[in-house]
């Protein structure tokens, strides 16, 4: 018996049905759902069997997500557009390596993660290369737990955090910089940092839950 | 009653998703979630971390999807096109040898010989030179070979080459004996591995083409290890 589960999410957040595949459309909302689970298993098994046309649609539905993530890491569109070519074209060559899950989350983590690398290579010049570099193993993401995430509700989300909570959060994740980093950075105690970015994830959790995107 | 470890260890758990812990801090919750069963509050944490990736969303240029697609091609036109092919004469896409007649293969066969034998050597049958790879197996190509292109000019060329991390690069090089290195083009290779470059250079006696990895747009001297390597000899 899992005796961890955040204590003010667990009952909020209990499994849910499985999701369907249109999102309700929620007040605010201008984006479409991204990431329909069972249309991107379907296409990931056709690109596994080398059609173009998934590839191409693969492309459509998360290219936003993957540039959008690169550029926000490195700060430059050119790079961001060379990320974006790379993973795209890494998931063509090896489709193998995304094993089931929520593909639009798996591929926003291989989009950071190939970012915060030419962002760490970029410093460490004399690191020897990753080649060839193996894209990150899925993480058994759950299908029941991500759910209709719209873009806009998700900035409205993040707005709604106090600064001192949403910055801890995005320069973790989108820095890539460990806690004690953060806190070096924003000149406050390590446990100051993370007790904010505590309670920045879960009110973060309750303002998605309250526009239906979990 | 949750006890003052399992406190500890959910508050760190919240943390996890974002990446930020301590290694030791990251080991202790992976073994204690994987020794309690439990992943709910690491795939509640992994939800919010896809939302700030989907908070910043932003449609990439239109070109960039017709050069993603570009190279993304389907494996029925690139196996029919691999890029390590022989030198292919004109005569024999229009009529296999066999079926013409003897005497016209003959004399063919003397003019060639000729040809071959005093200035057109190369333009026909060009000269190759075997490239040792020295990178373990599985990030070695799976065919390269250096083509005396023209007069003044290489190609390397490869199948089965590793894509490279986004940033990366690879670079070929042509070293005189004595001298240092002169950076020769960057390249990358197509989704099926195939590649391409040629040098500035002709097949001059005591040459070396390498190849490395570089970063992006290139180096004027190699910062990595060449691990393909060509004697011009």
């Amino acid at each position: 018996m899992c005796t961890i589960a955040p204590l003010a999410l667990a009952s909020r957040f209990g499994r849910r049905p499985p999701l369907a595949l249109s999102a309700p459309g929620g007040a605010g909302s201008t984006s479409e759902p991204r990431a329909s689970m069972s249309e991107d298993a379907a296409l990931i098994a056709r690109v596994r069997s080398r059609d173009s046309a998934a590839f191409a649609q693969l492309y459509d539905r998360h290219a936003a997500l993957v540039f959008g993530v690169a550029r926000r890491v490195l700060g430059d569109a050119t790079q961001a557009e060379d990320v974006t070519q790379s993973v795209f074209l890494q998931i063509w060559a090896r489709p193998e390596t995304f094993q089931g899950g929520n593909f639009a989350a798996w591929v926003a983590t291989v989009a950071r993660n190939a970012s915060l690398d030419i962002v760490r290579s970029a410093a460490v010049r004399t690191r020897e290369p990753e080649m060839p570099v193996d894209l990150p193993a899925n993480t058994d993401l759950d299908d029941e737990v991500f759910g209709r995430v719209r873009a806009a509700a998700v900035i409205d989300a993040l707005r709604a955090l106090p600064s001192d909570q949403r910055e801890p959060i995005e320069r973790a994740y989108f820095e890539g910089l460990s806690y004690r980093e953060v806190a070096e950075k924003l000149n406050t105690p390590l446990g100051t940092i993370k007790s904010r970015i505590r309670s920045g994830m879960r009110r973060l959790m309750d303002v998605l839950s309250e526009v239906g995107a979990t | 009653m949750m006890g003052e470890r399992d406190q500890a260890m959910r508050e760190l758990a919240e943390l996890y998703p974002l990446g930020g812990l301590d290694p030791e801090e990251r080991a202790a919750v992976e073994a204690y979630l994987a020794s309690e069963g439990c992943r709910d509050a690491i795939k509640r944490g992994r939800m919010i971390a896809y939302a700030l990736g989907e908070s910043v969303a932003q449609e990439p240029p239109r070109e960039l999807r017709a050069r993603v697609l570009a190279a993304a091609q389907p494996p029925s036109v690139s196996a029919q096109a691999p890029v390590v092919t022989a030198p292919t004469r004109r005569a024999d896409i229009i009529t296999p040898w066999w079926t013409r007649p003897a005497w016209l293969a003959a004399a063919a066969a003397v003019v060639v010989v000729i040809f071959a034998a005093t200035f057109a050597h190369q333009w026909f049958w060009p000269r190759t030179w075997a490239v040792a790879c020295s990178a373990a197996p599985a990030s070695c190509p799976s065919a390269t070979r250096v083509v005396a292109s023209s007069g003044n000019q290489l190609r390397f060329e490869a199948q089965g080459m590793a894509p490279l991390p986004a940033g990366k690069v690879y670079q070929a090089w042509y070293i005189r004996a004595g001298a240092k290195p002169t950076p020769a083009p960057t390249f990358s290779p197509d989704a099926n591995g195939n590649a391409t470059v040629t040098l500035p250079v002709g097949a001059e006696k005591g040459l070396t083409v390498a190849i490395t990895v570089e970063p992006q747009g290139g180096s004027q001297a190699p910062t990595t290890k060449p691990f393909l390597v060509a004697s011009i000899n």
